[in-house]
Protein backbone atom coordinates (compact mmCIF):
# COMPACT_ATOMS: atom_id res chain seq x y z
CA UNK A 1 0.00 0.00 0.00
CA UNK A 2 1.16 3.13 -0.96
CA UNK A 3 0.94 6.16 1.22
CA UNK A 4 1.19 9.41 1.52
CA UNK A 5 2.14 11.80 4.61
CA UNK A 6 0.69 15.35 4.32
CA UNK A 7 1.78 17.45 7.29
CA UNK A 8 2.17 21.09 8.34
CA UNK A 9 5.59 22.00 9.94
CA UNK A 10 3.14 23.47 12.88
CA UNK A 11 1.84 20.04 13.07
CA UNK A 12 4.33 17.44 12.00
CA UNK A 13 3.19 13.19 11.87
CA UNK A 14 6.60 12.40 13.26
CA UNK A 15 5.06 9.64 15.42
CA UNK A 16 3.00 8.37 11.99
CA UNK A 17 5.99 8.49 9.64
CA UNK A 18 7.94 7.18 11.89
CA UNK A 19 5.42 3.65 12.29
CA UNK A 20 4.37 4.07 8.52
CA UNK A 21 8.41 2.85 7.92
CA UNK A 22 8.33 0.08 10.30
CA UNK A 23 4.22 -1.42 9.00
CA UNK A 24 4.01 -4.12 7.35
CA UNK A 25 3.30 -4.08 3.73
CA UNK A 26 3.54 -0.13 3.92
CA UNK A 27 5.42 2.40 1.44
CA UNK A 28 5.66 5.75 2.35
CA UNK A 29 5.59 7.17 -0.72
CA UNK A 30 6.31 10.89 0.12
CA UNK A 31 6.26 13.32 3.34
CA UNK A 32 4.32 16.22 1.94
CA UNK A 33 4.27 19.91 3.68
CA UNK A 34 2.59 22.17 1.21
CA UNK A 35 0.25 21.43 -1.09
CA UNK A 36 2.35 21.68 -3.99
CA UNK A 37 4.29 18.57 -2.69
CA UNK A 38 1.17 17.11 -2.52
CA UNK A 39 -0.13 17.36 -5.72
CA UNK A 40 3.45 16.59 -7.15
CA UNK A 41 3.58 13.21 -5.11
CA UNK A 42 0.06 12.59 -6.25
CA UNK A 43 0.77 13.25 -9.92
CA UNK A 44 4.15 11.13 -9.81
CA UNK A 45 3.26 7.36 -8.49
CA UNK A 46 0.43 5.52 -7.60
CA UNK A 47 -0.82 6.59 -3.90
CA UNK A 48 -3.17 4.52 -2.06
CA UNK A 49 -3.60 6.45 1.51
CA UNK A 50 -3.04 9.92 2.27
CA UNK A 51 -2.83 10.36 5.71
CA UNK A 52 -3.58 13.97 7.05
CA UNK A 53 -2.34 15.69 10.24
CA UNK A 54 -5.67 18.10 11.49
CA UNK A 55 -4.73 21.51 10.11
CA UNK A 56 -4.25 20.32 6.40
CA UNK A 57 -8.00 19.13 6.49
CA UNK A 58 -9.01 21.99 4.84
CA UNK A 59 -6.31 22.40 2.23
CA UNK A 60 -6.84 18.51 0.76
CA UNK A 61 -9.72 19.94 -1.34
CA UNK A 62 -7.26 22.25 -3.22
CA UNK A 63 -5.02 19.55 -3.38
CA UNK A 64 -7.74 17.08 -4.70
CA UNK A 65 -9.05 19.87 -6.93
CA UNK A 66 -5.71 20.14 -8.34
CA UNK A 67 -5.14 16.41 -9.90
CA UNK A 68 -6.96 14.89 -12.22
CA UNK A 69 -10.04 13.16 -10.97
CA UNK A 70 -9.12 9.29 -11.88
CA UNK A 71 -6.13 10.16 -9.65
CA UNK A 72 -7.87 11.82 -7.03
CA UNK A 73 -10.85 9.59 -6.86
CA UNK A 74 -8.45 6.40 -6.12
CA UNK A 75 -6.91 7.82 -3.22
CA UNK A 76 -8.47 7.45 0.41
CA UNK A 77 -8.06 10.22 2.27
CA UNK A 78 -7.73 9.91 6.69
CA UNK A 79 -6.99 12.27 8.99
CA UNK A 80 -4.67 11.31 12.09
CA UNK A 81 -4.73 13.27 15.03
CA UNK A 82 -3.32 11.90 18.53
CA UNK A 83 -7.05 12.38 20.39
CA UNK A 84 -9.81 12.47 17.42
CA UNK A 85 -12.86 14.23 18.79
CA UNK A 86 -16.28 14.97 17.44
CA UNK A 87 -15.49 18.07 15.96
CA UNK A 88 -12.52 16.53 14.20
CA UNK A 89 -15.22 13.86 13.06
CA UNK A 90 -17.39 16.16 11.62
CA UNK A 91 -14.90 18.39 9.98
CA UNK A 92 -13.14 15.66 8.20
CA UNK A 93 -17.10 13.82 6.89
CA UNK A 94 -17.39 17.84 5.65
CA UNK A 95 -14.44 17.65 3.74
CA UNK A 96 -15.31 14.07 2.59
CA UNK A 97 -12.42 11.96 4.38
CA UNK A 98 -13.02 8.74 4.32
CA UNK A 99 -11.71 7.99 7.81
CA UNK A 100 -10.42 9.70 11.10
CA UNK A 101 -7.69 7.43 12.74
CA UNK A 102 -6.08 7.65 16.26
CA UNK A 103 -2.28 7.69 16.15
CA UNK A 104 -2.47 3.52 16.82
CA UNK A 105 0.85 2.48 19.09
CA UNK A 106 2.17 -0.14 16.64
CA UNK A 107 3.15 0.07 13.12
CA UNK A 108 1.11 -3.50 12.41
CA UNK A 109 -2.23 -1.83 13.95
CA UNK A 110 -1.33 1.25 11.80
CA UNK A 111 -1.55 -0.98 8.41
CA UNK A 112 -4.51 -2.55 9.64
CA UNK A 113 -6.50 0.65 10.18
CA UNK A 114 -5.37 1.73 6.91
CA UNK A 115 -6.15 -1.06 5.28
CA UNK A 116 -9.73 -0.97 6.75
CA UNK A 117 -9.97 3.07 5.59
CA UNK A 118 -9.08 1.91 1.83
CA UNK A 119 -11.87 -1.22 2.33
CA UNK A 120 -14.25 0.35 3.76
CA UNK A 121 -14.43 4.02 2.21
CA UNK A 122 -17.77 5.27 3.43
CA UNK A 123 -16.93 4.44 7.04
CA UNK A 124 -16.87 7.76 8.40
CA UNK A 125 -20.52 8.32 6.57
CA UNK A 126 -21.61 5.50 8.99
CA UNK A 127 -20.02 6.60 12.37
CA UNK A 128 -22.86 7.59 14.80
CA UNK A 129 -21.88 11.00 15.59
CA UNK A 130 -21.94 11.73 11.79
CA UNK A 131 -25.51 9.67 11.41
CA UNK A 132 -26.57 11.80 14.48
CA UNK A 133 -26.34 14.96 12.98
CA UNK A 134 -28.37 13.71 9.87
CA UNK A 135 -25.26 15.80 8.07
CA UNK A 136 -24.46 15.31 4.43
CA UNK A 137 -20.87 15.97 2.90
CA UNK A 138 -20.38 19.46 2.51
CA UNK A 139 -23.30 21.03 3.58
CA UNK A 140 -20.98 22.85 6.55
CA UNK A 141 -17.81 23.85 4.51
CA UNK A 142 -19.55 27.43 3.92
CA UNK A 143 -20.27 30.14 6.06
CA UNK A 144 -23.52 31.27 7.45
CA UNK A 145 -25.33 33.72 5.48
CA UNK A 146 -27.65 36.59 7.43
CA UNK A 147 -30.53 38.43 6.09
CA UNK A 148 -30.06 40.74 8.05
CA UNK A 149 -28.11 41.96 12.03
CA UNK A 150 -30.61 40.53 13.89
CA UNK A 151 -30.38 37.25 12.52
CA UNK A 152 -26.76 37.33 12.74
CA UNK A 153 -27.01 38.32 17.02
CA UNK A 154 -29.06 35.25 17.16
CA UNK A 155 -27.03 32.69 14.85
CA UNK A 156 -24.22 34.29 17.58
CA UNK A 157 -26.22 33.37 20.74
CA UNK A 158 -26.91 29.70 18.95
CA UNK A 159 -23.22 29.52 18.73
CA UNK A 160 -22.56 29.91 22.42
CA UNK A 161 -25.32 27.23 23.67
CA UNK A 162 -28.55 29.08 24.43
CA UNK A 163 -31.73 28.00 24.03
CA UNK A 164 -34.83 29.77 21.89
CA UNK A 165 -36.24 31.70 25.31
CA UNK A 166 -32.69 32.57 26.57
CA UNK A 167 -32.31 34.45 23.23
CA UNK A 168 -35.57 36.02 23.26
CA UNK A 169 -34.86 37.53 26.85
CA UNK A 170 -31.59 38.43 26.22
CA UNK A 171 -32.80 40.24 22.45
CA UNK A 172 -35.95 41.38 24.56
CA UNK A 173 -38.15 39.51 21.70
CA UNK A 174 -40.82 37.06 21.79
CA UNK A 175 -40.34 33.49 21.86
CA UNK A 176 -42.10 33.45 18.51
CA UNK A 177 -39.83 35.69 16.74
CA UNK A 178 -36.90 33.94 17.74
CA UNK A 179 -38.48 30.73 16.64
CA UNK A 180 -39.17 32.62 13.46
CA UNK A 181 -35.86 33.61 12.81
CA UNK A 182 -34.50 30.73 13.56
CA UNK A 183 -36.27 29.09 10.54
CA UNK A 184 -35.55 31.43 8.70
CA UNK A 185 -31.95 30.88 9.06
CA UNK A 186 -31.99 27.32 8.38
CA UNK A 187 -34.64 28.06 5.19
CA UNK A 188 -31.73 30.38 3.75
CA UNK A 189 -29.12 28.07 4.56
CA UNK A 190 -30.73 25.01 3.91
CA UNK A 191 -29.71 23.47 7.16
CA UNK A 192 -32.28 21.09 8.63
CA UNK A 193 -31.85 21.33 12.27
CA UNK A 194 -30.81 23.63 14.51
CA UNK A 195 -27.48 21.93 16.03
CA UNK A 196 -26.42 21.94 12.35
CA UNK A 197 -27.01 25.68 12.62
CA UNK A 198 -24.73 25.94 15.85
CA UNK A 199 -21.89 23.80 14.32
CA UNK A 200 -21.55 26.03 11.23
CA UNK A 201 -21.75 29.11 13.24
CA UNK A 202 -19.44 28.07 15.74
CA UNK A 203 -16.37 26.23 13.23
CA UNK A 204 -16.71 28.76 10.89
CA UNK A 205 -15.45 26.87 8.22
CA UNK A 206 -14.73 29.17 5.47
CA UNK A 207 -13.24 27.85 2.07
CA UNK A 208 -9.86 29.12 1.06
CA UNK A 209 -10.29 30.96 -2.28
CA UNK A 210 -7.18 29.40 -4.07
CA UNK A 211 -8.08 31.17 -6.77
CA UNK B 1 -58.13 19.47 38.52
CA UNK B 2 -60.86 20.22 36.06
CA UNK B 3 -60.83 18.38 32.57
CA UNK B 4 -59.65 20.65 29.82
CA UNK B 5 -62.91 21.99 27.51
CA UNK B 6 -63.68 23.46 24.40
CA UNK B 7 -65.73 25.96 23.35
CA UNK B 8 -66.21 25.94 19.53
CA UNK B 9 -66.44 29.22 17.79
CA UNK B 10 -68.19 30.47 15.05
CA UNK B 11 -66.71 30.06 11.84
CA UNK B 12 -67.29 33.89 11.50
CA UNK B 13 -64.53 34.47 13.70
CA UNK B 14 -61.75 35.69 12.17
CA UNK B 15 -57.71 34.49 13.24
CA UNK B 16 -57.38 38.40 13.19
CA UNK B 17 -59.82 38.65 16.27
CA UNK B 18 -57.27 36.61 18.32
CA UNK B 19 -53.73 37.07 17.11
CA UNK B 20 -51.59 39.86 15.43
CA UNK B 21 -49.73 37.55 13.29
CA UNK B 22 -51.22 34.51 12.14
CA UNK B 23 -47.77 32.87 10.99
CA UNK B 24 -45.66 30.80 13.69
CA UNK B 25 -42.97 28.83 13.55
CA UNK B 26 -43.43 25.12 15.34
CA UNK B 27 -40.64 23.21 16.91
CA UNK B 28 -40.31 19.84 17.40
CA UNK B 29 -37.65 17.23 17.05
CA UNK B 30 -36.51 17.25 21.07
CA UNK B 31 -36.04 21.25 19.76
CA UNK B 32 -34.18 20.35 16.18
CA UNK B 33 -36.75 21.33 13.82
CA UNK B 34 -38.41 24.45 13.03
CA UNK B 35 -41.44 24.15 10.93
CA UNK B 36 -43.46 27.76 10.03
CA UNK B 37 -47.28 27.39 9.67
CA UNK B 38 -50.04 29.67 9.15
CA UNK B 39 -52.96 29.50 10.94
CA UNK B 40 -56.16 29.50 8.86
CA UNK B 41 -59.12 29.76 11.38
CA UNK B 42 -58.90 29.63 15.34
CA UNK B 43 -61.89 26.64 15.61
CA UNK B 44 -61.72 26.44 19.71
CA UNK B 45 -60.74 28.43 22.92
CA UNK B 46 -59.99 26.16 25.12
CA UNK B 47 -59.93 26.08 29.18
CA UNK B 48 -58.15 24.45 32.17
CA UNK B 49 -55.92 22.43 30.09
CA UNK B 50 -52.89 20.91 31.79
CA UNK B 51 -50.34 22.37 29.61
CA UNK B 52 -52.26 25.92 29.41
CA UNK B 53 -52.94 25.78 25.53
CA UNK B 54 -55.77 28.12 25.24
CA UNK B 55 -57.00 27.18 21.59
CA UNK B 56 -57.14 25.20 18.92
CA UNK B 57 -56.60 25.83 15.20
CA UNK B 58 -56.43 24.56 11.80
CA UNK B 59 -53.21 25.56 10.15
CA UNK B 60 -51.12 25.20 7.09
CA UNK B 61 -47.47 24.38 6.53
CA UNK B 62 -45.99 27.98 4.70
CA UNK B 63 -43.30 26.14 3.16
CA UNK B 64 -45.28 22.81 1.87
CA UNK B 65 -48.23 21.89 1.29
CA UNK B 66 -50.26 20.01 3.72
CA UNK B 67 -53.50 20.76 6.55
CA UNK B 68 -53.04 20.34 10.55
CA UNK B 69 -54.46 21.06 13.52
CA UNK B 70 -52.52 22.97 16.09
CA UNK B 71 -52.90 23.67 20.16
CA UNK B 72 -51.89 27.28 20.71
CA UNK B 73 -50.53 29.04 23.73
CA UNK B 74 -51.96 32.57 23.12
CA UNK B 75 -50.67 35.50 25.37
CA UNK B 76 -51.23 38.69 24.48
CA UNK B 77 -52.49 38.13 20.94
CA UNK B 78 -48.99 36.51 20.00
CA UNK B 79 -49.01 32.50 19.85
CA UNK B 80 -46.36 31.42 22.52
CA UNK B 81 -46.20 27.83 22.31
CA UNK B 82 -48.03 25.63 20.30
CA UNK B 83 -48.26 21.65 18.98
CA UNK B 84 -49.50 20.64 15.45
CA UNK B 85 -50.54 17.58 14.01
CA UNK B 86 -50.56 17.27 10.14
CA UNK B 87 -52.98 15.09 9.05
CA UNK B 88 -51.87 12.10 6.68
CA UNK B 89 -52.13 12.77 2.88
CA UNK B 90 -54.76 12.66 1.01
CA UNK B 91 -54.45 9.56 -1.54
Amino acid sequence: MNVLLCESTHSPLTAVAELLQQAPDVNLVSIARTGRDAINALTREPVDVSIHSEDTVELSRFIRDAIPENVSSTVARVVASQRPGTPLLVKAHQFGFDGVIAVPSSPSALASELVDVVSRRSSLSEHPVIKSLNLTPGILTRTLSYSNQLESGIADLIGIGLSDREIAETLQLSLQAVRNHVEQLLQDNQLSTRTQLAVLHAINWSIPDFA
Amino acid sequence: MAEPTYRLLSELTKVEDYLDEAVFTDVTNEGETYTRYRVTRITHEVSDHPRDWTHMANVVPVRTSGIGVALLRVVNRAIEDSEVTLSPPQT
